[in-house]
């Protein structure tokens, strides 16, 4: 089986099975229309991303490797969010950082489902709240001066009993 | 001597430095779209970030609703009315009754109507500067409503249009065709204007690929066979025919004629 050298922003190589580095679209694109040979043994560099999250996101990437293509999303389409797999779920039951972390390397990585199943993740975390445990479940500062708050509420609520 | 300020009289204390790592507002915006609109209107209220986010993301914008008057008292909308404000909104209803005549439009509309794509103007007569104002704008929706004012150089972005009961003189038709170069698809029930009216539509309409008439619509055979021809859809559905015998014979002959492939469905009674 195929494999490639792939290093991170760290300086760690990992070697890895071409089908599963594939799950990434941005490696996906080097290898096959820019036309990186493999083979010379030379690692493509993943500037962004940190070896402890590559690390992770390949584990994400092995357990994966073999899922169907995903149908084609209407992006406007109301989306649900109980629908993650146990497996992910488990998986994505890491602390703030290491998620935000995990997303900003899969969005780097150009790995549509892995963002698609940690965007459910984050928004499950928003649902439900209300402004201020929002705030402080992601460490927002609020930066509307006092009143503002008040007066987008206002509008807010006008919206909402416009909204069908 | 100029009075200089000390910035530490002012009482604000120095902000601890939070720890935070930033998404980008297209993950965020990636994230929202996964929250009912009650979540997300909560979200607006929690930064300006997140405001801003959720404010430039069309997709985002697309689960927003805006109705005007706001009120249910308000009867009118003039340049005195003043909606209490807004939010970035794809979608945007005007609701009146009985051809309420929009007048000039105040200053408030150009900023909702940025991002307006779809609108639906219910029971009101309104100058064509509304469509204007939303650059856009792709479908509109008309109930008992109407357009006026429209300039000979006019076009509007409109690609979808769809007419309900809507009482519409000849010349008025006239001028919403010439001006609705994008139009795309027309839907029309109960609209009755005269048999030339889908003349103009061959002139004007270029781009026009769908179109569904109702009975009120008395077509020239010529016309079927060109739009049937020329449209990826054409529906007619006319239940109480108002022609003559001579009339139905020439449309049943030309329908003949016309290849299976195209999807015309024709209801003649």
């Amino acid at each position: 089986m195929s494999t490639i050298k792939l290093e991170t922003s760290d300086g760690v190589k990992f070697t890895v099975k071409t089908q599963v580095a594939k799950c990434s679209g941005t490696i996906r694109t080097m290898l096959e229309d820019i036309g990186i040979n493999p083979q010379d043994g030379e690692a493509i560099p993943l500037s962004n991303v940190h070896s402890t999250i590559l690390q992770k996101i390949l584990v994400w990437a092995e357990h994966h490797v073999d899922d169907p293509e995903p149908p084609r999303e209407d992006a406007d389409a109301a989306k649900r969010t109980d629908d993650i797999c146990s497996w992910d779920e488990d998986f994505l039951k890491v602390d703030q950082r290491t998620l935000f972390d995990v997303m900003l390397a899969a969005n780097y990585l150009d790995m549509k489902q892995l963002i698609a199943v940690c965007c459910k993740t984050v928004a499950n975390m928003i649902k439900g709240k209300t402004a201020d445990q929002i705030r402080r479940t992601f460490n927002i500062e609020n930066d509307f001066p006092p009143g503002e708050e008040d007066k987008i509420r206002l509008r807010n609520q006008f919206c909402e009993e416009r909204s069908r | 001597m100029p009075k200089r300020k000390l910035l530490t009289d002012s009482g604000i204390q120095p902000k601890q430095p939070k720890i935070e790592i930033r998404l980008p507002p297209e993950i965020w915006q990636k994230i929202f779209l996964n929250l009912p609109l009650k979540d997300l209107i909560v979200a607006r209220l929690t930064c300006h970030r997140w405001r801003d986010a959720v404010g430039s993301s069309p997709g985002l914008r697309d689960k927003f609703w805006l109705k005007f008057p706001h009120d249910r008292n308000i009867t009118m909308i003039n340049r005195n009315y003043k909606p209490p404000g807004t939010v970035p909104a794809s979608n945007v209803m005007f609701q009146l009754d009985n051809y309420s005549k929009i007048g000039s439009i105040a200053a408030w509309w150009p900023q909702v109507a940025s991002t307006v794509t779809c609108l639906v103007m219910c029971g009101c007569e309104f100058p064509v500067d509304v469509l204007r104002h939303a650059p856009n704008l792709k479908s509109l929706h008309l109930i008992s409503a109407r357009f006026y004012h429209i300039n000979e150089h006019y076009t509007v972005s409109v690609e979808t249009l769809q007419i309900n009961i809507s009482a519409v003189c000849f010349k008025i038709w006239h001028a919403w065709c010439r001006s609705l170069t994008q139009l795309e698809r027309l839907t029309v029930n109960g609209l009755g204007v005269s048999c030339e009216a889908t003349t103009h539509l061959r002139q004007y309409c270029h781009k026009l690929r769908y179109l569904r008439l109702d009975e009120s619509w008395a077509i020239p055979p010529e016309d079927i066979a060109y739009f049937s021809k020329r449209l990826d859809n054409f529906y007619y559905n006319r239940i109480n025919s108002s022609g003559e015998d001579s009339d139905l014979l020439d449309i049943l002959e030309i329908l003949k004629q016309l290849s299976d492939e195209l999807s015309v469905l024709l209801n003649y009674c």
